[in-house]
Parts: C-alpha cells; structure tokens; sequence
C-alpha cells in the first residue's frame, strides 16, 4: 500500500525529469559538451588528487607524478582543443631561421561557441590558477617546499595558458576597433559616434 | 570524440606539441581527429628519443622542432628511479631534487648560452638538453639493477659522454666558435651533476 503510495506522490516523480531536462538543458547550451568536459576534467582531476591523494597513502612521488601528468594533459587540451573549438581562439609559437621565436596569436572572426561555452573556458581558465595559488600560500606557510614544486608547476602551466588566450582575445578586439574605426572614417562619422561603436565592440565582446 | 574534429577554417598552422614549437607545416591537420595528433605528438617524441642515442645519424632539424613533452617524461622517469632507492624519509627530496636540477640546470645552461649570443631559441635548447638526459636514464636504469662500483662508474662514464656528445653537436654549432667553450662547460658541469647523482644514488 505504501509502495503505491509513493508510487502516486507528484512531487517526487516530476522533481526528477525535470532536474534530468536541466542538466539536459545546460549541456544543449554548449555547442561542444565534449571539449568542455575534458577542459574541465583534467583540471578538477588534478586539484582532487592534490587535496585527497594523500588519503590513498600512495606517497609523495607517485601523487605527484600523477598531478604532473594531469597537469601537463590540461595544458595541451586547453591549448590545442578547448581553446580553439570554444572561444575560437589559438596561440603557438614560431622557431625562426635566426633562433628568435615568434610567437603567434589567432581569433576566430566568428566564433562557433555559445556564451555558455565562453564561460566555461575562461572560468575554467582562470579558477584553477586561483585555486593553486590559494594552495601555494597554503603550502608556504606549512613550510612544504616539495609541494611548492607542483604548484608553482601548475601556475607557470595555467599561466602560459592564460596569457597566450589573453593576448589572442587583445587581438582580437583590436582587430575589431581597428575595423570599426575605419569604417567611422569612411562614412564619415563624427569621432563620437566613432567610439559608441567601438564600446559596443568590446561590450559585444564581453569588456568594456 | 567526433567534438574534436569540427574544423575551424581560417586558423592556419599547426596544432604543436606541448609548447607548440613544431614547425614542420603541418597544415591541414584541422579536421583530423584527435586520436591521430596524439599518435603524431608520440612518433615525434619517439624520433626525437633515437636521434639522441644515435647523434651521428641526428638531422638537427628533427631537434629544432620542440618539445617539452620527452623533457618531462625523462625528468620524472630520471627522479623516480633515483627516489626509488632512496631511504624512505629522503624519497621525496630526492624526487624534487632531481626535478629541480633537471628544469633549472637546463633553464641555466640555455640562458648561458644565448647570453653568449647563441642563435637559439630558449625553449630549443631546452628541449635538446632534456631529450640527451636519455643515456643518463639508461645509465641509471642499468646501474639501480646492481654490480660493483667500477662497473657502475663505467656505464655512468659511458652515458655521460654520450649525453653531452649528442647536446655538443647541437649546442656547439649555434653557438659563436670561437665562445663554444664557455658554452660547453656549463653543459658539462650539468650532466656530471646528473651522471654523480645517479652513481651515489645506486649505492644502497
């Protein structure tokens, strides 16, 4: 009888398709789900092992060889995948005949990815870089220098990351202005209007 | 996976190693998926790996394309070796110890070397520096398995000059002749840092 009963209560039984059809809805607002899993997977991945690796008892050198390896996997998916597929951005360096390294900074004119999709790339860029160093401090305090090593690891790795796409996104807003200006001039717009427009820009952009 | 493989069409260049240094036009590899730019990323590694155990027959350029992707692996696979044998307490500084030495010993000798005006690129010679730590592995590899000191002494010998031979030939020629020397001690004193670091630490 209490089985029907249970059986019969609303609440319950609408309470869960509909938080399914929201988790559903979230992952419809992103155009590439996948990418966005694995920009944030191995990061959470490698904050999880340095926090709770040490419950494992495994020791210091395999915890961190493993966050090493995660580390340098988020590098390369953040790098070479996410960047490029979400927020249409990528940077990569240049080798030049004379030694000199040229670096180079690219923007999708009209990137694919939703406004969902470009929070979680820059607040999966940025978050862990907070994190670690709010785990820096901690370890500094602690006098644990051997995990220092690993963090300092994961912030120069996050902040290659982080200054390459932001130098991208620069470009690419002044890319933009730069068009807007030259269109200004053309139409012979007064200065003014001329820079309404490019605020627009960056609004559109997400600055300003 | 099928995510990974939408193209995006005027991005042009290569998708790189881990620093992304490749620079051998590797263009049109947008659409490909990402199963196949891991398995280029491997073989890229892995050519670099024999170009080191075998630097006469070494086309510099294969080198000139960077990586940090072999550095790290030899870097970790080096200081777990050597932590394997190390006293319980010691584990952990020795692992970080090796590790340090490893990035900032190669970080110091490239920094050397273009302040002596070397037409180099830092991550290059970073590169190249941690990819001829690979003798240096075997050598300890050979060496933890056991065997009286003058035979440990020996391989760790016969590594060394393999390691800095194989890093001579790429650092000496971008380096002006007539300061290869001061280029070349560094280099010298690094891998004896490294070669002495595995003799003591196969002592037991």
């Amino acid at each position: 009888m209490s089985y029907m009963h249970s059986m019969d209560a609303q609440p319950f039984a609408e309470d869960q398709p509909s938080r399914m059809s929201q988790l559903g809805n979230l992952v419809r607002g992103l155009n590439h789900p996948v990418t966005a899993f694995f920009h944030l997977f191995f990061k959470a991945l490698a904050i999880l092992a340095y926090v709770f690796g040490g419950v494992f008892n495994v020791g210091f050198v395999n915890l961190f060889i493993v966050c090493i390896l995660l580390l340098a996997f988020d590098f390369w998916t953040v790098k070479n995948v996410s960047g490029r597929l979400m927020v249409g951005l990528r940077w990569w360096s240049e080798v030049q005949e004379d030694g000199s390294t040229l670096w180079r900074y690219e923007a999708h004119e009209d990137p694919q990815g939703s406004s969902f999709d470009y929070w979680v790339f820059w607040g999966g860029l940025f978050a862990p870089a907070l994190i670690w160093s709010l785990f820096g401090i901690g370890s500094i305090l602690r006098f644990s220098f051997d995990w220092l090593l690993l963090i300092l690891t994961a912030l120069s790795l996050s902040g290659a990351n982080i200054i390459g796409y932001l130098k991208c996104k620069k470009d690419a807003t002044s890319q933009i202005t730069a068009g807007m200006q030259s269109v200004a001039a053309r139409t012979g717009m007064n200065a003014a209007m001329g820079s309404v427009m490019q605020s627009a820009a960056g609004k559109a952009f997400g600055f300003a | 996976m099928a995510d990974f493989s939408t193209p995006l069409p005027p991005a042009g260049g290569q998708m790189g190693a881990m620093g992304g240094g490749s620079s051998a036009g590797l263009y049109g590899t947008l659409d490909e998926p990402v199963s196949q730019t891991i398995m280029r990323d491997v073989r890229m590694v892995g050519n670099k790996m024999m170009c080191v155990l075998n630097p006469r027959k070494a086309n510099i350029q294969t080198l000139k394309d960077w990586d940090l992707w072999g550095p790290l692996i030899l870097c970790l696979m080096l200081a777990t070796l050597l932590s394997w044998f190390a006293p319980y307490e010691q584990k952990s500084l020795v692992f970080a110890s090796v590790f340090v030495i490893i990035w900032c010993g190669a970080a110091v000798v490239t920094v050397n070397a273009l302040l002596l005006g070397g037409n180099i690129s830092f991550f290059q010679s970073v590169c190249v520096l941690g990819y001829c730590i690979f003798p240096l592995n075997i050598a300890s590899l050979i060496c933890l398995v056991g065997g009286p000191i003058i035979w440990r002494a020996l391989v760790v010998a016969v590594c060394f000059f393999w390691s800095t031979g194989a890093s001579l030939g790429f650092m000496g020629e971008l380096v002006p002749p007539n300061r290869k020397a001061l280029a070349v001690y560094p280099l010298f004193l690094f891998y004896t840092s490294i070669g002495w670091l595995i003799l003591i630490a196969a002592k037991r």
